[in-house]
Order: structure tokens, then C-alpha cells, then sequence
């Protein structure tokens, strides 16, 4: 999708200069242009060939995850506990599933409610650490979740398949729409939450946080309680990522959802497209699913070279990312461009 | 996850005198295992102390050091010590350029995330590079005779491998606080992490310094990697746990304190240790972690911690 320049809802522009005129007509188009894409979204399966259906399914997972993620991050706060969280939450989501018998959709609130609870009581020590050892903090958590899962051994080594299947059998066809708009679903609400998140004090709070944490306790903001907000958001959404994504495969092992990869891969989104940005998400994860398919799961090996080296590449060329390096770009062309006329 | 594994303990009589076999042969274990942790930590501690730089890829530096080795052995025929002295000369090398020219020079003063994001890409490339070449399976160095002995003292038995790890480990860390104190090297090194713009008028290339203590840490890193082999397989995916170790004991010890990363290291592997004996090897890692957790909130700069080194 080709947007323009003004969809980057990053909010530097948006929260911190007051626009008595411009921000409601852009607030305005920006939904406007969200609705449309939504459109297209939804009756996309009608004319898409199967397999871009299961990669935009993928596709959209990854987009929320790294919004979630971003939620935090704009504060300052990189975690690397986001496997954690996510293993939880599909993990969980088997266990109401398997031995409750609930349906996947209770069993998918009630895995995101619980684990918002749990990593909201992780968080109230964890963030009396800053910095470099807030990252570490986070790191060992998330090992930590790990060993206890693995140690626990819930589905035995081999892991557990679903015993309840959704609700469409036989054709694939309808078992991949299904998906598509379970994780449509998925996409539209972390966004939403996100958004508002990020509209309303919190965000205000956790930007200005971002940029100078002191000050802004400083000047009255209550930092950790925004901080725990944001982070039992973030779990929660990469909870339902979690469930979602294991009720798609129809099966869930420690081995595969509590691995620090999982945690990589959002940060290499996350950093890929430009954090602070929605789009960016979107951009990186496009990128990030067509390598990964493009390789295959044939080379799992090369897959994770190529990957660290575009972490690297991206890290060191592009610190921005790619959306808001190519947005300054444009930018500057227009502005070089087009001096006499202002440029939105 | 390392595991200490099921003692071979004589059963005797008494209850008592067996658990308490089991126990001191449980700190030994522990104290022994510490003292090659404290030379795996000191890299860490080291790069993360003078040049304030979270080396995410200090656990590939360490599978490095290994794989090379073992590769160094399979292919040429070396010998351990000559290809281990290989090893790590070359891993300090990359390392140090990986500083200097592979762009790490221009983020370091930058944002935090991006040194991360750096350095977990340098990790993947490394780790997956070998896992590529040589798979995911675990493979044994070549060792020389002897260092599959048993030693036995009293009640306590212990393997030659773990006693020259041990060794290894206190001399590692010995020669790097020994360099930074008495070398030029040293100087330049510690003269820029207290004032980097002093040193720089004072005639240190400012760049350099953190390049090479890069350098030495990623050396000491390969050095690590090199002990490990001597005493258990080694595969790919040790990198991450090794990681993860060298971080539990750069935070007890305070990061960036060289000089107590040795009792850092004695403290965790004993903790370990006593916990997988007491509970099972995977609840006691995550015990071991959940008390290091608390620590780190109660003295977030670790016990031996200061600004400076």
C-alpha cells in the first residue's frame, strides 16, 4: 500500500505540536485510510491465491506482536521477554482448550487476562531496573519461564495437539479464511488498543518517558504506573498472538514457543520498519515473512544468518528503520523540490 | 541447560553421612564449575565495563572459540593447545574489527537498542554460520590423554576436565586484570573509560581503546569456549546459555569489576549447584535465577559493584 507521508502516526508530530486546524483533518483522513485498507483486507480473500492468505494470516500475527511490543519500547524499555509472554499465552490457551473444554475464544481471553495479571506482577520489581539492566532483567525472565516450562514437561517432550479443531473441516480453503480473519480480528483490536493506548495520557506518558525519564517524573508524571499499564498491555496482546497462533497450528511445544527466536524476530521487525511507528511494523513484517518464505523452513540455518544480517545492517545504516529514514528522504526531495509550497 | 548429572555415590549406612557426601560433593562441584564460569563472565563484564556495551554476542564468541578449534583439530591436525592459541588470537581479531570497521564504533555512543540489535545479528550470523556448517549435533574436541581422568580426594571425585577448566578459568581472569593493571594496553584502556576526552588530548586513540578491549574480550570469550570443550561436547546452541550464565555472574560480581568476577563466579556455580542437587537440574537453574533476580533488585549494580572499574 502506498501511503502518504501523513499515515506515520508516530506522534511526535501528532501528540506534542497542538495543530488547531491541520490534526483533525489528518486525524480524520488517517481513519479514513485505515477503513479503506480494512476494506480491502476483508473482501481480499475473495480474488488472493491461497498461499497469500496463509502469508498475510502470518503477516498480521506478526504486525500485533510488534505493536505490542513497540508499546513499550517507545518508552525506552526494550524487552526481550516477549517469548515469555507468548508462550504463555499459547500455552495456556491448549490448557483451557484440552482440559477445560472451553472454545477457543473464552479460552483466548482468559489466557491474555491471566497472563496481563501474572507479567504485571513480574513487572512491579522488574522496573526498578533501568537501562541495561532492565534488557537483562527481561532476558532472564524469559529463560527462566522457559526452563520452568520445560522442566514441567506439561505435553510431555513432543508437545501437544489441540483436541478441539475449528469449526470448518475438510476443505483448506475455509480453514484458511478462517484464520485469515481470526488474525484480521486480532489485527484490528491490538490496533485499536494500541492506538488509543498510545493517543491517550499513557502514550503522552510513556513518549515523554522515552525521551527523559527523570523529567518527566520530575514534572508529576506517575511513570510506574504507566509503565505497568503498558507492559500488562503488551503481555496481554502477545498472549493472544500466542493462543492465536497455536490454535492455527493445532499443536504447541515449549521448544517452539518459548524460544528467544520468537523474541528476535519482533525486535528484527520492530527495528526493520522503524519502532514508534504503526506502519513501520506492517513494512517490517512484510519484508521479514516473504524472506522467511522466500528461504523456505528448509534452511532454518540461513534463514537466521540473513536475518542477523539485516539486525546488523539495519542497526548501523538505518537507525531509524526503513519507514522513518524514507519518509526524512522523501521529505527533504520536496522540500528541495517544491521550496515555495509547504509540504504536510 | 547444564546439568551436573546424578553422582556415583557409594550407599552407606547412614542416611545422613549420604546426603552429606552428596552435598559437599555438591559445592565442589559447584566451586569448581564457578571458577571456569568467572573466566567465561569476564569477557562480558570486561567489553560491558570499559566500553559500556552490552555484547549480546559474547555467547557466539564462545561457540567461536570451540568450533574453531574443533575445526582447527579435524582439518589440519593441530594440536589443542596450538589451535586453541589460534582461536583465540583470530577471535580477538574479529572482534576487534568488528569494532573498528564492522560499524559497531559508529552506534556505540548511540542509542541502546541499536548496540543490541548489533550485536544479537552478529550472534546469529556466528551461531547459525556454524550450526550450517558443521549442524546442530554436539561434537567432542580432541583432547590430550589425562583429561578424562578421575580425581579423588577423600569422599569427593572430580573429573581432570573440570580442574583444569577451574584452573583455566582463575588464570583467564587473572591475565585480563593483570593486563588491564600493568600494561600499556591497560592504561589506554582504563585511562579512557574514566575520561574518554583526557585521554584522547593525552595522546590515546579513543577508537582504538575500545576496539581492542573489544578485542580482548572477545579473545577471552574464544579462551572460555576452548575450557568448556575440554570438559563436556559442545554444540551450537550452547552459545545462548553460556550467555545467559555470563550475565548471572557479571551481575553478582557488579558488571565491569574484573577483579571480582572470580567470587561472582565461586558464588553462582555454587548456588547452582546446591540447587539442581536439592531440587532437579531445570527447577534449580530457575531458582538459581529467581535468587539472582532478587538480587539484582536489592543491589542493581551487583555486590562488588561501582561506577568505575
Amino acid at each position: 500500500m502506498s501511503a502518504p507521508s501523513g499515515v506515520d502516526r508516530s506522534g511526535a508530530a501528532s501528540a506534542s505540536r497542538p495543530l488547531p486546524d491541520g490534526s483533525q483533518h489528518r486525524q480524520l483522513r488517517q481513519i479514513m485510510i485505515a477503513l479503506i485498507v480494512l476494506a480491502i483486507l476483508v473482501v481480499a480473500p475473495t480474488f488472493l491465491p491461497e498461499t497469500w492468505i496463509v502469508f498475510l494470516t502470518g503477516v498480521a500475527i506478526w504486525i500485533g506482536m510488534v505493536w505490542a511490543w513497540d508499546l513499550l519500547a517507545i518508552a525506552g524499555y526494550i524487552s526481550l521477554a516477549v517469548a515469555g509472554w507468548y508462550g504463555l499465552g499459547a500455552y495456556s490457551t491448549v490448557v483451557f482448550m484440552n482440559y477445560y473444554g472451553l472454545g477457543f475464544l473464552p479460552s483466548l481471553i482468559l489466557s491474555a487476562a491471566w497472563v496481563a495479571v501474572f507479567s504485571v506482577l513480574v513487572a512491579i520489581p522488574l522496573f526498578r531496573l533501568r537501562g541495561h539492566y532492565f534488557i537483562m532483567g527481561t532476558l532472564i525472565i524469559g529463560e527462566v519461564i522457559y526452563l520452568v516450562m520445560n522442566q514441567f514437561r506439561l505435553f510431555g517432550i513432543e508437545g501437544a495437539s489441540l483436541v478441539h479443531f475449528p469449526p470448518v473441516d475438510g476443505d483448506p480453503r475455509y480453514f484458511n479464511r478462517y484464520f485469515y480473519f481470526l488474525a484480521l480480528g486480532f489485527l484490528v483490536i491490538s490496533c485499536f488498543v494500541v492506538v488509543s493506548v498510545r493517543r491517550s495520557r499513557i502514550g503522552l506518558a510513556l513518549r515523554a518517558m522515552g525521551q527523559d525519564e527523570i523529567t518527566a517524573e520530575t514534572m508529576g508524571v506517575s511513570t510506574s504506573r504507566y509503565k505497568l499499564i503498558a507492559f500488562g498491555v503488551s503481555s496481554a496482546l502477545l498472549a493472544c498472538a500466542g493462543g492465536l497462533t497455536s490454535y492455527w497450528a493445532g499443536f504447541v511445544q515449549q521448544g517452539t514457543v518459548f524460544t528467544l527466536l520468537i523474541t528476535v524476530k519482533v525486535i528484527v521487525i520492530g527495528i526493520l520498519g522503524g519502532s514508534g511507528t504503526l506502519l513501520g511494523a506492517v513494512v517490517g513484517a512484510l519484508i521479514i515473512q516473504y524472506v522467511e518464505q522466500v528461504i523456505g523452513p528448509t534452511l532454518a540455518d540461513l534463514n537466521q544468518i540473513i536475518y542477523g544480517l539485516i539486525v546488523m545492517v539495519v542497526a548501523v545504516l538505518l537507525p531509524s528503520g526503513i519507514l522513518p529514514s524514507l519518509n526524512r528522504a522523501v521529505g527533504s526531495y520536496l522540500r528541495a523540490r517544491l521550496p515555495s509550497k509547504p509540504v504536510v | 541447560m547444564l546439568t551436573l548429572g546424578a553422582r556415583l555415590v557409594p550407599p552407606t549406612s547412614e542416611p545422613g553421612q549420604f546426603t552429606r557426601m552428596i552435598y559437599l560433593g555438591a559445592v565442589v562441584d559447584g566451586l569448581l564449575l564457578g571458577a571456569m564460569f568467572a573466566g567465561i563472565a569476564v569477557g562480558l563484564s570486561l567489553i560491558f565495563g570499559i566500553a559500556n556495551l552490552l555484547n549480546l554476542a559474547h555467547g557466539a564468541f564462545i561457540v567461536l572459540g570451540a568450533y574453531s578449534i574443533y575445526a582447527l583439530q579435524t582439518s589440519l591436525g593441530l594440536g589443542l593447545v596450538p589451535s586453541a592459541v589460534i582461536a583465540v588470537v583470530a577471535a580477538g581479531v574479529l572482534g576487534w574489527a568488528v569494532y573498528r570497521w564492522g560499524g559497531l564504533a559508529r552506534i556505540a555512543s548511540g542509542p541502546l537498542l541499536m548496540v543490541i540489535v548489533f550485536t544479537f545479528g552478529l550472534h546469529l550470523v556466528i551461531v547459525n554460520g556454524i550450526s550450517f556448517f558443521y549442524g546442530a549435533q554436539s561434537r567432542n574436541l580432541v583432547l590430550p590423554a589425562g583429561l578424562d581422568d578421575v580425581w579423588e580426594v577423600g569422599d569427593i571425585i572430580e573429573p581432570a576436565s573440570r580442574i583444569y577448566g577451574a584452573i583455566g578459568g582463575i588464570l583467564l581472569t587473572f591475565v585480563i586484570d593483570w593486563t588491564l593493571k600493568y600494561t600499556k594496553l591497560g592504561r589506554a584502556i582504563r585511562a579512557t573509560r574514566q575520561d574518554s576526552d583526557m585521554a584522547s588530548v593525552n595522546g590515546v586513540n579513543v577508537v582504538e581503546s575500545y576496539a581492542r578491549t573489544m578485542g580482548l574480550g572477545c579473545a577471552a570469550a574464544a579462551f572460555s569456549g576452548a575450557l568448556i570443550g575440554l570438559g563436556s561436547p559442545i554444540d551450537p546452541g550452547m552459545g545462548i546459555n553460556y550467555l545467559v550464565i555470563s550475565f548471572a555472574v557479571a551481575i553478582i560480581a557488579g558488571f565491569g569489576r574484573i577483579d571480582a568476577v572470580i567470587v561472582g563466579g565461586l558464588i553462582y556455580g555454587a548456588l547452582l549447584s546446591i540447587m539442581q542437587v536439592w531440587l532437579s537440574p531445570g527447577l534449580g537453574t530457575a531458582a538459581a535465577f529467581g535468587l539472582l533476580f532478587v538480587l539484582l533488585l536489592v543491589r542493581p549494580r551487583g555486590l562488588f559493584g561501582s561506577d568505575f572499574y
